[in-house]
């Protein structure tokens, strides 16, 4: 009686091909999770920054008033700077900063007429070339 | 004799094919928990901070810390209210509910017309926290606008 040989190829074969697309699928899961969760934790931390920099815009306020109800001048404020009838404070937080801007309603009021944040843009000294010509 | 250690091959193959396989399985396995892990972090904290962002906006724009309760969750309050201190639960749709996942404490300090709010979201079955935020709003004297 002939004796077919038993051989374990095609089903090695076959968990090969499951091993690597499940390998693929593990990838693709594991690094679309941590780039979730960078970007939530960015989202965080720009949330902080953004709510810091309007608590300091806020502080500003309560000192301009302090000092105008003593009699003191808004450019005797640390990081006032004066443009025109325009006080202007910048309060610096991350990548962005808030600029306040107040004016004088009377010797002791103001208004605020400014609350504007910009962000700080630096061009890359670098560039990628993707064509030489 | 042939037929014996064909046979023995075969079932060494078998194991070893089967102990791969299962390594691979269970590294697989660790590897889907953590992307399901770090998925369920990167959740919570967005939710976190968008609770806490909309309690900020609402203290930016509340006349008292009082009126900031009504604020962010209309009048029919759920609020535990403290002295200085409001406490609520969300849920995951980040509606006020008694049962929630998420817990939001808003402590304020006031001081010369500036009352200043500390935001904290954690999860309310663990207490971990998730997020603080920090901001403030001058409510000022009259004559300031």
């Amino acid at each position: 009686m002939r004796q077919r040989p038993m051989k374990l190829g095609v089903l090695a074969l076959l968990l090969l091909v499951i091993s690597v697309c499940m390998t693929v699928l593990a990838v693709l899961a594991f690094s679309t999770a941590r780039a979730d969760l960078r970007l939530s934790q960015r989202y965080a931390e720009t949330t902080t920054q953004q709510y810091d920099r309007e608590a300091a815009g806020q502080a500003f306020l309560r000192e301009a008033d302090r000092a105008l109800q003593s009699g003191r001048a808004l450019t005797d404020l640390e990081g006032v700077t004066r443009n025109g009838e325009l006080y202007e404070k910048t309060v610096t937080e991350g990548n962005a900063s808030l600029v306040v801007g107040l004016r004088l309603t009377d010797e002791k009021s103001f208004e605020v007429v400014r609350w504007e944040t910009v962000t700080q843009w630096s061009p890359r000294e670098e560039t990628d070339t993707l064509w030489g010509g | 004799m042939k037929q014996t250690v064909h046979r023995g091959a075969f079932y060494a193959e078998a194991v070893l094919l089967t102990a791969i396989f299962v390594t691979a399985i269970l590294l697989l396995v660790q590897c889907f928990a953590a992307a399901g892990n770090d998925q369920e972090k990167a959740e919570e904290l967005t939710d976190a901070v968008t609770l806490a962002r909309s309690a900020a906006e609402a203290a930016a724009g509340a006349e008292s810390p009082d009126q900031l309760a009504v604020l962010l969750t209309g009048p029919e309050t759920v609020w535990e209210k403290g002295e200085d201190t409001l406490v609520s639960r969300f849920d995951k749709e980040l509606r006020p509910s008694q049962t929630g996942p998420y817990r939001m404490r808003i402590h304020w300090r006031e001081g010369e017309g500036l009352v200043s709010y500390d935001i904290t979201v954690e999860n309310a079955s663990s207490g971990r926290w998730l997020y603080s935020l920090g901001t403030a709003a001058y409510l000022g004297r009259e004559g300031v606008s």
